[in-house]
């Protein structure tokens, strides 16, 4: 039996299973995941407009303070847990998705700065409660298939919301375009810059209603066993290297345009590269089998490119540019590949606290580390002056935050093979 | 249906997203070249401050905007990114070169991109050159392009960004003045000069560097309209369009009602207001 699920593909097992549910299980998760995209990426310069950039139209700092003072709703998620104790796991399973689908709707009708950075970390903040809920239920719910192919649904989605994102920002010319007015015209541009919202209402209602619709999928009638079990890992590994893959794809890898740039090579053949590295890595957790996808020896070599790729922007420069730019954007692959194998460990069962837990800390945590590393990257460009001895050391930094994400995505995979050990044991 | 045709659905439904960016990254940017019959160019320069406004708000479409009121042949635009996580990763110089129908050229600063200049022109640019300035910290650049307004008459357009250091600024106008006195054809140097035209440097490029003053030379007597950078009204006069080569200034202002009837906050995308000069050749 080991050996028959370690030969199956994730595309088998979906085609067997007969419990799993295409709304529920896949295009909720992957218009949230959408959302969460757009808003983090949307959230970032807010924040650094109000800490760093001189403009004037603040009240003083008021205005400034208030947008740094979001990074603390990046806490929420870690309390998941008590507010699913004191409402129930389906209201507020229900609650996040409606915040983030009106959160995100209200992004598009172009309000002030404060209001957007606020609304954009909600997004965020209540995509982390989202994310710890379903993936729990996911792990606890009976689907008819092994854990693994769980995690691998969740994985996918993920993922593939990224490819959506990656065809807005190609329909937009880099932008998302989302962002952008269908018909530019200077007079008419105040009110056309408005048609997006039109078409935002109707996405966030369908995601509300069909949330709601198939919110017995996710909280079948009959109760699950809560496994609340065994052992304590250190979430500081997983979240660590949940927060260096957001560093390394929202400031580089995600922009086939910077890609471009660092190497000196055109956008036109970047672009379709690294689109097609985001598809291999969907079709790769698809159509791979179990054994390879959870082998080591090919992830430690996955990780080599990957970290062959940040060395090559380090050492190389432009020297060898497409060869160069080959890499980084194949690497994009690794990165949800490594993601995955975090998002797996983070399932196996714990001694103390519960899956709600590890599960938003991992998000929680995850987004801290991302702007901690942000910020120690905007000192090598923008404020260097402040630290003049790390100008030009951002290829550095995103050296050393690949290497945390390999070294942490390799932790967790042999953790999460000898879990596997001692369970098949 | 049969598990093989599954499979090719799903395998089609991801080649979609392969052909859609192979598709949209192939489209060259359509440029409607005009004619130039009438011997005129109108030049715009505009520090887009990275695409944010005097509201705090990241929003390029109304850099586009505020370009479009005027609709230039011309521009010079500093601040520019790309691929920058302050800038939602956008290619700020191809999306907007894109979305006006222009030629362009970005040169981004050494400093990861972070001060780059662009030229974008309605006529072809048929051929580019970039320098990195003598910098102190925040690296600045000087651009130039050659741009052909017919068979047989060709100008040089340069763009730059001077840096905040005094030193920078002074060792920059002797930079871009070493450039310059290379060429033989009618110019224009426009841009960010981060000073006022009672200093010594700007008193160097017109009479050293043989430029003309355009917005002060067309408002004479009058003193020509302030540029950047305070709320709720501009304090100072630090974009300029400098020319040499050419016959007459048609026009000359500093464009600072973008949107009439909206409030200035909400028009504004940038820190800077643009400079728009209509020279005749």
């Amino acid at each position: 039996m080991a050996n028959e699920n370690e030969n199956s593909t994730l595309f088998d097992t979906l085609e067997t299973s007969k419990n799993g549910n295409i709304i529920a299980h896949i295009v909720i998760p992957m218009i949230t995941t959408l959302f969460f995209i757009q808003a983090f990426r949307a959230y970032v310069p807010g924040l650094y407009i109000a800490m760093f950039h001189v403009v004037f139209q603040d009240p003083g700092w008021i205005g400034s303070f208030f947008t740094v003072l979001t990074i603390l709703f990046f806490i929420i998620p870690l309390f998941t847990n008590k507010l699913c104790k004191r409402f129930g796991q389906e209201k507020i399973y229900l609650i996040s998705i409606v915040i983030v689908a009106i959160a995100r709707l209200l992004i598009a009708a172009h309000l002030p700065s404060l209001a957007e950075n606020i609304l954009a970390a909600l997004v965020v903040a209540f995509y982390g409660i989202y994310f710890s809920i379903f993936l729990k239920r996911l792990v606890q719910n009976d689907m008819g298939m092994e854990l693994k192919a769980k995690m691998s649904i969740f994985s996918v989605t993920f993922i593939a919301a990224f490819l959506l994102d990656s065809v807005f920002r190609t329909i937009g010319y880099s932008s998302d375009i989302s962002l952008i007015t269908i018909h530019l015209n200077p007079a008419l541009w105040y009110i056309l810059q408005y048609i997006w919202l039109a078409v935002q209402v109707p996405l966030s209602l369908l995601l509300i209603w069909f949330s709601f619709r198939s919110r017995t999928e996710i909280f079948p009638e009959e109760k699950v066993e809560e496994t609340e079990a065994m052992r304590n890992e250190p979430w500081v590994l997983n979240a660590g290297g949940f927060g260096m893959f957001f560093f390394l794809i929202f400031n580089v890898f995600l922009y086939p345009n910077a890609i471009a740039e660092y190497t000196n090579t055109e956008y036109a053949i970047i672009n379709p590269i690294m689109t097609g590295a985001i598809i291999l890595a969907l079709v790769y957790l698809l159509f791979g089998k179990e054994k390879s996808i959870y082998n080591i020896e090919i992830n430690i070599c996955f990780n080599i490119i990957l970290l062959l790729a940040l060395a090559a922007v380090l050492f190389l420069g432009t020297t060898w540019p497409y060869l160069t730019a080959s890499f980084m954007s194949l690497s994009i692959a690794v990165m949800f590949l490594n993601t995955h194998v975090l998002i797996t460990n983070m399932r196996t069962p714990r001694k103390k606290g519960n899956l709600l837990k590890q599960f938003s800390k991992l998000m929680s945590y995850g987004v801290l580390f991302f702007i901690l590393m942000t910020f120690l990257h905007a000192f090598t460009t923008d404020y260097a002056f402040t630290i003049s001895a790390f100008q030009g050391l951002g290829p550095l930094i995103l050296f050393i935050g690949g290497c945390i994400f390999t070294l942490t995505t390799l932790l967790a995979h042999m953790q999460l093979n000898k879990f596997e050990k001692g369970r098949s044991d | 249906m049969s598990l093989t045709n599954k499979k090719i659905i799903v395998i089609v439904l991801l080649i979609i997203p392969l052909v859609v960016s192979i598709v949209y990254s192939v489209i060259p940017i359509q440029v409607s070249t005009p004619t130039f019959d009438d011997n005129q160019v109108k030049f715009m320069t505009y520090n887009i401050h990275f695409g944010v406004g005097m509201d705090d708000k990241l929003d390029l479409e109304r850099i586009v905007q505020n370009i479009l009121v005027e609709d230039p042949d011309i521009i010079g635009l500093q601040e520019v990114e790309t691929g920058r996580i302050t800038s939602e990763g956008i290619d700020m110089a191809q999306w907007i070169a894109r979305a006006l129908g222009m030629h362009y050229y970005y040169y981004p600063a050494l400093n990861e991109h972070a001060f780059g200049c662009a030229l974008l022109s309605r006529y072809p640019i048929v051929n580019v050159s970039a320098w990195d300035m003598p910098t102190i910290i925040w690296d600045r650049v000087l651009i130039r392009g050659t741009i052909r307004l017919n068979n047989s008459f060709w100008i040089d357009v340069f763009v730059t960004h001077f840096g905040l250091s005094k030193d920078n600024r002074t060792a920059q106008a002797e930079f871009v003045l070493s450039k310059i006195s290379l060429i033989s054809r009618p110019m224009v140097l426009m841009g960010d000069f981060n000073l006022n035209d009672s200093t010594p440097e700007i008193g160097s490029i017109i009479s050293v560097g043989g430029f003309n003053d355009t917005a002060k030379d067309f408002a004479d007597p009058n003193p020509p309209g302030n540029t950047s950078s305070s709320w709720p009204a501009p304090d100072g006069r630090i974009d300029y369009i400098f020319a040499k080569g050419f016959t007459l200034i048609n026009n000359s202002h500093v464009v600072d009602d973008m949107i009439p009837g909206v409030h200035a906050a909400w028009e504004y995308g940038s820190d800077h207001l643009p400079v728009v000069t209509t020279l005749q050749y």
